[in-house]
């Protein structure tokens, strides 16, 4: 059965940032709202999230939109990429 | 009172003591924090040096709430000494009485820096049960129990340290004319050299670099973003002085928080410069600080001006010896 598109967003965030902080557990055990920081992600990783992200999808992020809130949780750093690929409104 | 977690870790401990106390306000702890010191040189920007000594908020404390605070790190006996000294203050969980130390956030195991950055922090210890310490970390707003342990590796930073203890039995109200003095001291018009410096040492880098950002750019100044939270420390300055005036200013108050999510984009932004293999565009980059400059200088005239319409409406009997503005 194929994932749905927020399925493998999710999944493909969850092995980014997993990498990112070189803690392979957190692929299972990052929760979808909790705070990306609390689990070792810093402005550089963030900022190296967001690039795998825009390669990934193909979409770019304003330099406006540079905000921790906005990349603060799987959730909400789901429905950025949603929204910029048009899937949801 | 609406808490904003953030905003200088030994203030916020310093807070978070007095608000237990129902008589106290501990806002006005918060005057002139924007303009705490930091350092700032050819190697970037650190909101920490060996030369920085924050006995001065211990005198802000004393001046507001009453001399509370007893200094007792001794850097005479090293970090085993003071640890005992620290064990044999709180061996009894003495009612009444914490102790705020300084700590190294590397070996925070709740911080989000631990085991990644080494950096000076305080935190509140209330009492030791068996090998357990009650810590109450209200910047990073967790509370809970570290063992011995661990708090003798977090203890200290860079074989330096601090420790107080603070009577929460000696505490007095604020006096008005205390505050006063205070807003006086430490209010100004101008903006802060903060940002000043943080645009100097950018530019500096990137036209010394090629137009390109060095790729130890955001190292350098990556402190700048944890020095701009000390702006947080307006919030609760605007809400006390419009208490005072019975007002609402949702302007100001909207000002400020853009100006802090203004200083969280700059940091990412210099992150993406660093990682961008193209020219830095540094005449968007000045768009950004103007605009944050701008904000900086509204919240200060804001501030300033609520000063002094509360001043102005005090009797003169409560200004005591204070001069005039």
């Amino acid at each position: 059965m194929s994932l749905s598109k927020e399925q493998e967003i999710n999944a493909f965030l969850r092995h980014t940032i997993a990498k990112l902080t070189e803690d392979p557990a957190l692929e299972q055990l990052l929760k979808d709202d909790q705070l990306i920081q609390g689990a070792g992600m810093d402005s550089i990783r963030i900022i190296n999230m967001i690039v795998q992200i825009e390669l990934n999808y193909d979409i770019a992020f304003d330099d406006e939109e540079l905000q921790i809130e906005n990349f603060a949780t799987l959730k909400v750093i789901g429905e950025q990429i949603m929204h910029k690929l048009g899937v949801i409104k | 009172m609406k808490k904003f977690s953030q905003v200088h870790c030994l203030l916020d401990c310093f807070a978070s003591v007095i608000e237990e106390d129902d008589r106290l306000d501990f806002r006005p702890l918060y005057i002139g924090v924007w303009d705490a010191y930091f350092e700032a040189n050819e190697n970037g920007i650190s909101y920490y040096s060996d030369s920085v000594d924050p006995m001065d908020w211990n005198s802000k404390f004393s001046m507001l709430y009453g001399n509370a605070v007893e200094s007792w790190y001794d850097t005479a006996v090293g970090k085993r000494g003071n640890f005992s000294a620290l064990t044999n203050r709180m061996r009894d969980g003495l009612t009444g009485k914490v102790s705020i130390i300084m700590v190294d956030v590397f070996y925070l195991p709740y911080s989000y820096q631990y085991r990644a950055k080494h950096a000076p922090h305080f935190v509140i210890v209330k009492q030791r049960q068996w090998l357990e310490w009650q810590v109450i970390d209200p910047y990073f707003d967790w509370n809970g129990s570290l063992s011995n342990g661990e708090l003798w590796e977090a203890f200290g930073f860079d074989g330096f340290g601090r420790g107080l203890t603070i009577d929460t039995g000696a505490f007095r109200q604020a006096d008005e004319r205390a505050i006063i003095r205070l807003f006086e001291s430490e209010l100004h018009l101008s903006p802060g050299l903060l940002l000043a410096e943080v645009e100097r040492f950018v530019h500096s880098s990137i036209e010394g670099n090629g137009g390109h950002a060095p790729k130890t750019l955001f190292a350098s100044v990556q402190e700048a973003g944890v020095i701009a939270k000390r702006f947080g420390g307006c919030q609760y300055i605007l809400q006390y002085l419009c208490e005072r005036l019975g007002i609402e200013d949702n302007v100001t108050t909207s000002a400020i928080t853009e100006m802090i999510k203004g200083w969280e984009n700059l940091m990412l932004t210099l992150v993406r410069y660093q990682m961008q293999n193209k020219p830095v565009d540094l005449a968007s980059f000045s768009v950004k600080t103007g605009h944050l400059r701008q904000l900086e200088i509204s919240v200060r005239e804001s501030l300033f001006q609520m000063f002094s319409k509360w001043r102005s409406q005090l009797p003169e009997a409560a200004l005591g010896e204070v001069s005039n503005p």
